[in-house]
């Protein structure tokens, strides 16, 4: 597998645009990939060798404890960081490392949505002005973007507040704020990074019953990072990590993406 | 504002991504608006001194003019030595030097004395002109009342006074009811026949502040010169009738008076020329200097500005490096991240740019008013200014922005 590592790599093509041709086939797919910081002694293994696949509209919880990989993995899968080894081909785009530096941002920008523990939001900004951010990105026009945020914040019930600013709510409330943001591009693939990790349990199952609903209804791949094995339960694919390798690939019928659904 | 500014660039110009990175570092200048301030203070500066290189020079060289022309233009002015021993210019050779100079349309041979003025409000030291009828045709003078001295007052020895604007006002509290009063003119009793209109500030000496008295009076009356002595006097003036002729004409005057008095060959001239063009090309090169001066305090200003903008540009980057990664994430492309810190930086220049304008103009309309200048700042250099402005605001911008622009996502996002 060629070293990468950088954002030097040749420019790739453009990223195809979401759309129905990319429901078919994997959504993700990791080849021999290794992410290693720093150098000699002091080098870190944070992903060693990882080769998986997932499909098209799977709901899958990223397991493992602090210091496994899983949320290196995260950063590569979204196309944040580069591997050391391997290739990350997302969409069946070319490998994350061949993409340029504005063609990564664009990849993230039109085919996937992240969303973070701590919420992420920009304070000085209203809900739908947060929301509409990566509509802005994406160059879309005014009535377009005021309709896609509309939609998007009634999917996850946060019409009303659309013009309160992120202090003004609770932390529940601000994470959906956040899965709105999310899918309000149409993405084909949700990067959720502890999204409970700040909630109490009730609001932290409100969230994961938004997420559900979006891979259901929307058909939207879902992937889940936690260390909390009662969340990881509820996903329809278990993929366990452990000392940066992937240790374990459960899954799971009746959960949320499994097979039976 | 911030409102306006995205109505604009995303409603009517169609540029979502324009609007939004002047939107946040319209946000990002105003969360900080003591430090945004103090960071603009070396561009309100420069743009103001270049507001001030224009708007005074422009000012001072019009003034120039101004003064040329109503002194008389196309001018050589003669005066003798200060050297006692030596020999004087003389009231004949003005005549002379008339009659034979090619292209030579008036001469006016003057005496210089310093008086004391007395008049019925107050007394002042000023400076008295013996003249005669032609001087006041140089530089075409009028009077607001009265008349100018005739040649009938001269040849008559007529202790008649015309008073500059400002002397007037000086002596009688009011131009207006000089003419027909009586005066003191070093304890001499003279009749006012006329007051000056004003003549603005003076490049050539106090014009406003002076007494003109006929050429045989002060002589006779104020210098003690006995009648029939020799017609000595300080000054000649001699007009010609174009530039080309003047130029001619300051050899033939050197000439004339070397000849005339008798000047040995190898010794110096008894007397001094200067002519209205050279007075005007010293006055044009001294202005060059101060402009010069301002332009150097203006282009250190301007650095210094930059340098302050670029430091806190990459202060708000650092500051907001978990930003930069979240956009990133979100599908900023660098050019968006290098365009978002680079319209903070132009924004607070073009900023400091408009008050400097501002401030320069405020002072120049206020030097403008006190020295009695029509000083004004032509839409060049208000360009040029906001221009200069938010130039500078893309030097300083570029490294910060850059930088921020080559963060790693995944990095910036860890950052704490």
């Amino acid at each position: 597998m060629p070293a990468t590592g950088s954002w030097s790599g040749a420019v790739a093509a453009e990223p195809s645009s979401p759309g129905a041709s990319h429901r078919q086939g994997a959504a993700l797919v990791f080849s021999g990939v290794s992410k290693i910081y720093g150098q000699g002694a002091s080098a870190v293994h944070a992903l060693d060798n990882v080769d998986l696949t997932i499909a098209r509209g799977e709901f899958v919880a990223i397991y493992g404890r602090s210091g496994s990989g899983k949320s290196t993995f995260l950063n590569l899968a979204g196309a944040l960081d580069l591997p050391t080894a391997g290739a990350v081909t997302v969409f069946g785009a070319p490998p994350t490392h061949t993409l340029s530096r504005a063609d990564a941002a664009r990849l993230r920008n039109r085919q996937i949505g992240f969303i973070f523990q701590q919420y992420n939001l920009f304070a000085r900004f209203t809900v739908a002005e947060n929301v509409e951010t990566p509509l802005v990105y994406a160059g879309l026009g005014a009535a377009d973007r005021s309709r896609k945020v509309r939609e998007a914040l009634a999917l996850v019930g946060l019409e009303e507040l659309a013009a309160r600013r992120p202090a003004e709510l609770s932390g529940g409330q601000q994470q959906r704020v956040a899965v709105a943001r999310a899918i309000v591009t149409g993405p084909d693939m949700v990067l959720a990074d502890e999204p409970t990790g700040a909630l109490d349990d009730d609001t932290g199952g409100a969230i994961l019953d938004h997420l559900q609903s979006i891979n259901r209804t929307l058909g939207v791949s879902v992937a889940l990072v936690t260390h909390d094995p009662g969340i990881a339960e509820r996903a329809g694919r278990v993929l366990t990590f452990r000392n940066g390798r992937l240790d374990g690939d459960e899954r799971r019928s009746g959960a949320y993406g499994g097979e039976s659904t | 504002m911030s409102l306006i500014i995205g109505f604009v660039f995303d409603r009517i110009l169609g540029a979502p991504r324009l609007a939004l990175s002047i939107n946040l570092a319209w946000r990002s200048a105003l969360q900080a608006p003591a430090r945004s301030v103090l960071t603009i203070l070396g561009v309100v500066i420069g743009v103001a001194s270049v507001v001030l290189i224009a708007g005074l020079g422009d000012g001072a060289r019009h003034a120039v003019a101004n003064q040329i022309q109503a002194m008389g233009p196309d001018m050589i002015m003669v005066s003798s030595s200060h050297e006692a021993a030596g020999p004087r210019l003389r009231a004949r050779h003005a005549a002379d030097m008339r009659q034979r100079l090619p292209g030579a349309v008036r001469t006016a041979p003057q005496i210089l004395v310093r008086v004391t003025a007395i008049g019925p409000v107050r007394a002042f030291d000023t400076r008295a002109i013996g003249v005669t009828s032609d001087y006041f045709n140089l530089g075409a003078a009028r009077t607001v009342s009265g008349r100018l001295i005739t040649r009938q007052d001269e040849t008559g020895r007529e202790r008649y006074a015309v008073l500059g604007s400002e002397a007037a006002e000086r002596l009688f509290g009011s131009g207006g009811v000089a003419v027909g009063r009586q005066i003191q003119v070093n304890r001499v009793p003279f009749t006012v026949i006329g007051v000056l209109e004003p003549r603005g500030a003076g490049l050539f000496g106090e014009i406003d502040a002076t007494i003109f008295v006929p050429l045989p009076t002060a002589a006779e009356r104020l210098r003690g010169v006995r009648p029939g002595a020799p017609d000595q006097v300080d000054v000649i003036s001699i007009q010609f009738d174009s530039s080309q002729s003047l130029r001619a004409g300051r050899g033939a005057v050197t000439g004339y008076l070397r000849q005339t008095l008798r000047v040995r060959e190898g010794e110096a001239d008894p007397f001094s020329l200067v002519s209205t063009e050279e007075f005007a090309e010293q006055t044009q090169a001294l202005i060059g200097i101060v402009q010069a001066a301002l332009a150097a305090v203006a282009a250190v200003s301007l650095v210094v500005g930059a340098v302050g903008v670029a430091n806190i540009v990459l202060v708000s980057v650092g500051e907001r490096t978990r930003e930069i990664g979240l956009r990133s994430a979100l599908g900023a492309t660098p050019s968006d991240i290098l365009r978002q810190f680079l319209a903070e930086s132009v924004l607070l220049c073009t900023a400091g740019g408009l008050i400097g304008l501002a401030s320069g103009y405020a002072i120049v309309w206020a030097a403008g008013a006190l020295l009695g200048w029509s000083a004004g700042v032509s839409p060049l250099y208000v360009a040029a200014a906001l221009i200069g402005g938010a130039g500078t605001g893309v030097i300083a911008g570029v490294a910060p922005a850059l930088r921020a622009a080559a963060l790693n996502p995944v990095d910036a996002l860890r950052a704490l």
